[in-house]
């Protein structure tokens, strides 16, 4: 009888333990997501984010260099400050610095200039722009928020994010084939047409923010510098002051790679 | 008695959890299912769940359809068109085999100007143009992983590399776009080619996904002939038009309709051979279909 009683009250609140703990783990659960069916009619679950990003400021550092400008080499750093005012939406302003120089390709072009003379009126070669610096200001959208699993118990948390900005800059720009002195010999060097001013400048790009921790990400992106840039064309080699100035759409596409910290 | 009754709980809701995990129909609690009940004497461990996919593409083949567009446009620009077919043996292992026919592959904008500005242009190895090519070859799809769009619709991704061997149909630009004729090309022969690609394949659903991926596509490059003639026979072409002596395999009417213009140029691409391995680095964009 003893150990029938014994059993009889084992039992059940091991039992009674285990719905209990069923019961609160349901509940966590239920309270913790929604079900959403797929397509497929199989369930999936909303998550909500490990790093939640509303209503927090961003202190951000990239390293960047371009890969369109063949003439030119142009290796820099971005700043940035913003405001997340919400999951996928934040705000701010950038600065950034470039050091700029003519490529190996540009010089490899000067060498092999042709004899100058003015019979032939001759364009400029375009796309040779540096630049140097400029501030904007910058909006980013996050509409993608993800999960991968690297190993079996490594996930990382990831945000795709587009980005739209417009700011001023400043343009160096050295001609490739045109000289600043007259004549038909070769051009000395250091004479070739150079000048700088500031300009508009629009950003558009898009990339990927990898959570380290609830303070620390990883970036990488790809923007595209768009500016209004100048050639000169119908040149007469000899004269430095002639040509004709042409207007169009220069463009500077970077890759960056930074960190950011989140306040 | 105690103890023994908290594993007993902890071992239930383990088990009803990893059920719920794995089941059909049941959602995934992130945090149940990752982690089981410690006992009362702090031995923790971590308890990991393999939550079971909606859907597999092990067994399933895939068709592929991709507009490629190169990114490293130097001297060379190329966008085309791309089919693959590929076959998954299992979740993450993948056959591939693909072709892909490039409608603009040309001269550069800078390659251009070199040529109309400063009476330049680059080695004609350095110029080689890819008007098509074919891969076969191994995909490996490592990491997958889940995205949701502004708090809703959640997809299935995953992140995969490729490697392939192949053939490369090359040409070389003979004239720029301002001539009077237009653009002209001269064949420079079948070259191989190998592949290395990384990139992300999103999961609309058990059928359709998108796919964006960066391939390295490198050929070699060794410019000795055009359009099967050698720098003596393009010299005799220039010279002498339709009517000049050629070894066999030159054939004059792939110049077109200004064989002695065409050729003077091609005689000078290769009155010194040149050779490099071309790195065209395409992006492609593409939908694929599940099968």
């Amino acid at each position: 009888m003893r150990l029938q009683s014994t059993v009889g009250h084992r039992l059940p609140r091991a039992a009674l333990l285990a719905v209990l703990s069923l019961v609160a783990l349901g509940a966590g659960s239920a309270a913790a997501e929604d079900v959403i069916y797929g397509p497929d009619g199989a369930p999936t679950v909303v998550q909500r984010k490990l790093y939640p990003m509303s209503n927090r400021w961003e202190l951000g550092l990239r390293l960047q260099t371009s890969v369109n400008t063949p003439l030119v080499t142009q290796d820099g750093a971005l700043l940035d400050v913003s405001y997340h005012t919400n999951e996928w939406f934040d705000i701010g302003g950038e600065v950034f610095y470039n050091y700029t120089a003519l490529a190996n390709l540009a010089e490899v072009i000067r060498e092999k200039l042709p004899q100058r003379n003015s019979t032939t009126p001759k364009d400029e070669i375009a796309n040779a722009d540096q630049m140097r610096f400029g501030a904007a200001i910058v909006a980013r959208i996050a509409p993608i928020y993800g999960k991968l699993n690297l190993a079996s118990e490594l996930n990382v948390h990831f945000q795709t994010y587009l980005l739209l900005g417009a700011g001023v800059t400043q343009l160096h720009h050295e001609s490739v084939n045109l000289c600043a002195v007259g004549g038909t010999g070769a051009c000395p060097d250091g004479s070739f047409l150079t000048t700088d001013q500031f300009t508009f400048v629009g950003e558009i790009g898009g990339g990927f923010r990898f959570y380290f921790s609830d303070h620390w990400s990883m970036s990488t992106e790809v923007r595209a510098y768009l500016y209004p840039a100048q050639y000169k064309a119908d040149n007469d080699l000899t004269n430095p002051l002639s040509g004709v100035s042409t207007t169009y759409m220069g463009s500077m596409v970077s890759f960056a790679l930074g960190f950011a910290r989140l306040f | 008695m105690r103890t023994h009754a908290l594993i007993v709980a902890a071992l239930a809701a383990f088990v009803a959890t990893a059920s719920r995990a794995e089941g059909p129909v049941a959602p995934v609690a992130p945090a149940a299912a990752t982690e089981a009940a410690p006992t009362e004497e702090s031995d923790v461990q971590a308890v990991h769940v393999v939550e079971k996919r909606p859907f597999t593409e092990g067994g399933r083949g895939e068709l592929s359809l991709f507009a490629p567009i190169q990114v490293n446009t130097k001297f060379t620009t190329h966008i085309g068109i791309a089919l693959e077919g590929a076959y998954h043996l299992r979740e993450n292992v993948a056959l591939q085999i693909g072709a892909m026919w490039n409608p603009v592959a040309q001269q550069s904008t800078l390659t251009e100007e070199l040529v109309n500005k400063v009476n330049q242009q680059p080695l004609a190895a350095d110029a080689l143009l890819l008007q098509a090519g074919g891969l076969i070859g191994l995909e490996l799809m490592p990491v997958y992983g889940k995205l949701n769009i502004f708090d809703g619709k959640i997809l299935k991704m995953g992140f995969y590399i490729n490697v392939g061997l192949g053939i490369a149909k090359t040409e070389l630009q003979l004239q720029s776009s301002t001539s009077q004729e237009g653009r002209t090309y001269g064949d420079t022969g079948i070259r191989p080619m190998a592949g290395l690609g990384a990139g992300f394949r999103v999961f609309l659903n058990d059928r359709f996904t998108l796919r964006l991926e960066v391939r390295d596509l490198v050929y070699s490059a060794y410019v000795s002939t055009v359009n099967g003639c050698t720098y003596t026979d393009t010299k005799a072409i220039s010279a002498q038009g339709t009517s000049a002596s050629v070894s066999s395999g030159c054939s004059i009417a792939a110049f077109g309709a200004n064989p002695k213009g065409d050729a003077a140029v091609a005689a000078a691409q290769i009155a010194t051979p040149s050779a490099d391995v071309v790195n065209n680095i395409t992006v492609f964009t593409g939908l694929s279909f599940l099968f």
